[in-house]
């Protein structure tokens, strides 16, 4: 019989067995055979004009004005000359024998100064006198030597024939030398009213400092530190091409507190460019036309303004300087190199133990300019290990522009020995559109522009590599940067980036 | 940690989720095993007063693909490849995906009386179902940048869970009556289910800022404790009633299934929720040289993130199943019968009919076919098989849906049990009923 259950179930395992054939030859659980492309929002954000601009900055200061324009301003070290220095040591009167009754004595003055009248800080006058006989009465008088109500100094006291000594404070008082010399008169008497001698007596006048001098200084050089200001626009920013801004200005401001002739000659007054380049600044204010110097004269003060400061402010501008053409050569910084001359022989004047002369320069740059072609560079360092599941990426970009900009990006990628791996672009492409600007350099309206970046999986993955990238704008200004153009406060651009990419789970 | 992710998600989302029934017909026809009974409390072998059941495994899979869509081939080589593309364009817009899995460790029935028999078992049931739509899949194989401008329907709904049923029933035997009962004491052990299915992706066309708007809850259960104290956990009971009748050659039967309130799971829960819209637009500042992938996946995380509370709570009620049926006994090698199905579950009512044959082809070899409809429009031929071994050993096998047997790496649907049971003390009435059947039929022919 065919139907034996040995037979049957025989049928049932070999249909079982050939309907089981092997149904692959591996397996692959991995997530291989996936790429996915996903796309997000990278960056979503607006820049306002401020930030822009403070970026480009440096040690400079971003000045809003009232009309919504900005002034680029880097503000100079205030230089200043300690005014004691004028005097390296001040000479002292030694102990003088009194000879005769009514001597004159030379006060001591530094060398070059001719004082008419001096208030002292500090300062002693010591004598020491014996008389001749057992007991006598002294009247030393100084009649150059005054209080403040003018009263001459006079003093009375009694001497032995054992010596004393006695000295008067100068704080306080004023001396009116008179061709350099002041008047010492002594009168002893005994006591019956009689003239009298002295066995010994001598003055001094030690350890004085002047507080206020009136009087005559012959001319004397005073050093002014030099200086420099790093201008940090170009300096920061590996460039080329042009940039110029329209009325930039240098203001130095002097302040003095001298009542004394004082000239303030500029030696260096000079840009040294990206380039390496020195260029002067030439202006009838400080140079002759045969080169000569021209000395900056800081207002001086009348002497009814001691321990008064007054302000003397020169600006060089585009009217009476070549300073458009010290910007407009990139200037990376300036240096500055002065001297002072204080005192004229034939003047008389005041100086005060305050009295003092500083300098300060000053850079104003009104962000209004036209920009053709300008460079900069900035390299950063980066690290895209994290992307390694990335392969394809296209960023879209999406640039609103009110900013009279265009800039073309060009980024290199850079291994750890700054060699170029390769670039986001095959040449600089304009991102960024700049607004439409009308004849007067004012936005007529804004751009906008779309950038597709697609970096396919294989240049990805040298990317991934990168250990710098170095990021080359190049920024001309709207009309083909032959307009020149204003930034202003309200002025930004909003910045849209999405990215597509493929990745490995 | 990201790629077992991927693939737990993915297959989460290929071959789990829904909370059905364990559509299981043919196996009811099956009245010479113990597993039948599943099928109806009162439904027990009428061969043997002692039947216990070993290990037996039951496999429902229903997919929108087959196993040879996961199959790459390149050249002469075939490789199994689950994460691949290449099925993608074979799904329906919106598909479903079901897989079942029911090990039963252990049963046993037996008589205590002339009228009453006892039955216990335990099994452990897994039961998965999904809805998704297509982009879900695309969303995670292609991700979204095909949709730019658009609005990506990743809609989805997930039931799954994997318990523990304990049960005990009685059969009691009255002349042709029989009435059946059996009590459930159920214990979760892993669940997950979603409610609110609305999860829409837009990416807008400028710089792809995408938008998520939801209404969308999922609540996972998975008890960080042992297994054995799991078991204390996550309970819930359920029952089954049912009566089988005789009249003659004709046998009725009635049965619900899955009645009561089924799983509270309150332990081990962690509840998603995502309502309403959130989006991320990009970042308000990018450092090229410092902004990480990382940064820009955990921003954009943040942006679409769900609310997470630690707890959950979730009635788990197990779909209602109800069994008509009725068997006729031709003669004594020949049966046929039909089958009336209807399954309540929280996600939709469920209908199936089954008509089978079964052939006793020679002494301890049964053999039947079945042709099985459900849910309106899926047909298939079952096979069932059943053999009885050394008087005490019976193997089965059966399945609803042959096709997957023959030509099992392009069927879409796989479904089948086997087994091996032990059985003993043969019935006496069953061979006196059997002979004389056998004689009335001889009288027949000679007539």
């Amino acid at each position: 019989m065919i139907f034996t259950k040995t037979n049957l179930l025989c049928l049932i395992f070999f249909l079982v067995l050939t309907s089981c054939k092997k149904p692959f030859d591996e397996i692959d659980t991995s997530s291989n055979a996936l790429n996915p492309e996903f796309a997000v929002p990278l960056l979503n954000t607006s820049i306002e004009v401020g930030e822009f601009i403070s970026g480009l900055q440096g040690n400079g200061a971003l000045i809003v004005n009232n009309d919504g324009s900005y002034n680029l301003s880097y503000e100079g070290a205030m230089l200043t000359n300690p005014p004691l220095k004028l005097f390296e040591t001040l000479p002292e009167i030694p102990a003088m024998p009194i000879t005769n009754d009514n001597m004159s004595v030379t006060f001591p003055a530094p060398s070059g100064l001719k004082i008419s009248k001096m208030s002292f800080k500090q300062g002693v006058i010591r004598w020491k006198m014996a008389s001749a006989i057992d007991a006598a009465t002294v009247i030393l008088t100084l009649p150059q030597l005054v209080n403040d109500q003018g009263v001459a100094f006079v003093k009375t006291f009694s001497i032995t024939k054992n010596s004393l000594l006695d000295s008067v404070i100068l704080r306080g008082r004023f001396i009116k030398p008179i061709d350099g010399k002041i008047q010492v008169n002594v009168v002893v008497k005994d006591g019956l009213g009689n003239k009298a001698n002295l066995r010994e007596g001598s003055i001094s006048i030690s350890k004085y400092e002047p507080q206020v001098v009136e009087g005559v200084l012959v001319a004397r050089e005073v050093v002014i530190p030099k200086s420099t200001i790093q201008f940090d626009f170009f300096k920061k920013w590996k460039f080329q091409g042009n940039v110029q801004f329209q009325n930039p200005k240098v203001t130095t401001t002097f302040n003095n507190s001298y009542g004394l002739p004082t000239r303030v000659f500029m030696d260096i007054f000079e840009v040294e460019t990206v380039e390496g380049r020195a260029i002067g600044l030439k202006s009838p204010l400080t140079k002759l036309p045969n080169g000569g110097n021209i000395p900056l004269k800081p207002t001086i003060l009348a002497l009814n303004e001691i321990g008064k400061t007054r302000k003397t402010v020169y600006e060089f501008n585009a009217t009476n300087s070549n300073i458009n053409e010290l910007f407009n050569a990139s200037p990376m910084a300036f240096n500055f190199s002065s001297r002072a001359v204080v005192g004229d022989s034939t003047v008389q004047g005041f100086f005060t133990d305050t009295s003092n002369l500083s300098m300060k320069m000053d850079i104003s740059v009104p962000i209004v300019g036209t920009a053709k072609g300008f460079l900069t560079e900035n390299t950063e360092g980066v690290d895209f290990s994290s992307y390694e599941k990335v392969t394809d990426v296209e960023l879209k970009v999406i640039t609103n522009n009110t900013l009279p900009f265009d800039i073309n990006l060009q980024c290199y990628f850079l291994d750890s020995k700054e060699a170029i791996i390769d670039s986001l672009f095959q040449k600089s492409t304009l991102i960024l559109r700049g607004a439409v600007v009308n004849s007067n350099g004012s936005i007529a309206r804004p751009s906008d522009e779309t950038t597709f970046v697609k970096i396919e999986a294989e240049r990805f993955k040298r990317l991934l590599l990168a250990k710098k990238m170095r990021i080359q704008y190049l920024t001309s200004t709207s009309a083909n940067g032959n307009i020149p153009v204003k930034i202003l406060s309200n002025q930004g651009v909003v910045l849209r980036v999405g990215l597509k990419g493929k990745i490995k789970y | 940690m990201k790629k077992q992710f991927y693939i737990m998600l993915f297959c989460f989302t290929i071959t789990y989720a829904p909370v059905r029934a364990q559509q299981e017909q043919t196996i009811h026809f099956l009245n010479n095993i113990w597993q039948a009974n599943l099928t109806n409390p009162a439904l027990l072998p009428s061969t043997h007063k002692v039947n216990v059941a070993a290990s037996s495994f039951y496999v429902n899979y229903n997919a929108p693909i087959d196993f040879n869509d996961l199959v790459v081939k390149k050249g002469v080589k075939k490789t199994f490849t689950p994460l691949n593309t290449g099925y993608l364009d074979k799904l329906d817009s919106y598909n479903y995906v079901e897989s079942n899995f029911q090990w039963q460790t252990a049963a046993i029935s037996f008589p205590v009386s002339k009228h009453l028999f006892i039955s216990l078992h335990h099994a452990i049931y897994g039961n998965q179902y999904a809805e998704f739509d297509k982009n879900a899949l695309t969303f995670l194989f292609n991700g979204n940048s095909g949709f730019v401008g658009k609005t990506m329907t990743l809609d989805n709904r997930i039931h799954t869970s994997v318990y523990n049923e304990f049960a005990a029933g009685i059969v009691y035997k009255l002349n042709n009556i029989s009435v059946g009962f059996r009590l459930k004491g159920l214990n979760g052990l892993v669940g997950a289910f979603s409610s609110g299915n609305k999860l829409r992706l837009n990416t807008d066309n400028t710089i792809y800022a995408v938008q998520l708007d939801t209404d969308y809850q999922l609540q996972t259960f998975d008890p960080s404790v042992s297994m054995l104290q799991r078991l204390k956990r996550n309970g819930g009971y359920a029952a089954d009633v049912g009566v089988v009748v005789k009249l003659q050659r004709l046998q009725l039967s009635l049965s619900g299934i899955n009645l009561g309130p089924g799983i509270l799971w309150k332990h081990g829960g962690t509840t998603y929720t995502s309502r309403g819209a959130s989006d991320f637009a990009g970042f308000d500042s990018y450092d090229v040289g410092t902004t990480t992938y990382q940064d820009l996946t955990k921003s954009i995380k943040e942006s679409l993130q769900f609310e997470v509370q630690e707890k959950g709570e979730y009635r788990q009620a197990l779909p209602v199943q109800v069994f008509l049926s009725g068997v006729y006994t031709v003669n004594p090698k020949i049966e046929i019968g039909g089958l009336f199905y209807a399954e309540q579950s929280e996600v939709e009512t469920k209908y199936g009919l089954t008509i089978n044959a079964t052939t006793k082809l020679i002494k301890g070899l049964n053999l039947g076919l079945s042709y099985n409809r459900r849910n309106i429009n899926q047909n298939s031929v079952g096979l069932h098989a059943t053999a009885h071994l050394f008087k005490t050993v019976q193997l089965y096998f059966v399945t609803d849906n042959i096709r997957f047997i023959t030509n099992p790496y392009d069927s879409r649907s796989v479904n089948g049990r086997m087994g091996m049971n032990f059985t003993f003390g043969e019935m006496k009435h069953y061979t006196g009923k059997l002979k004389k059947m056998k004689r009335g039929e001889e009288r027949n022919i000679r007539q």
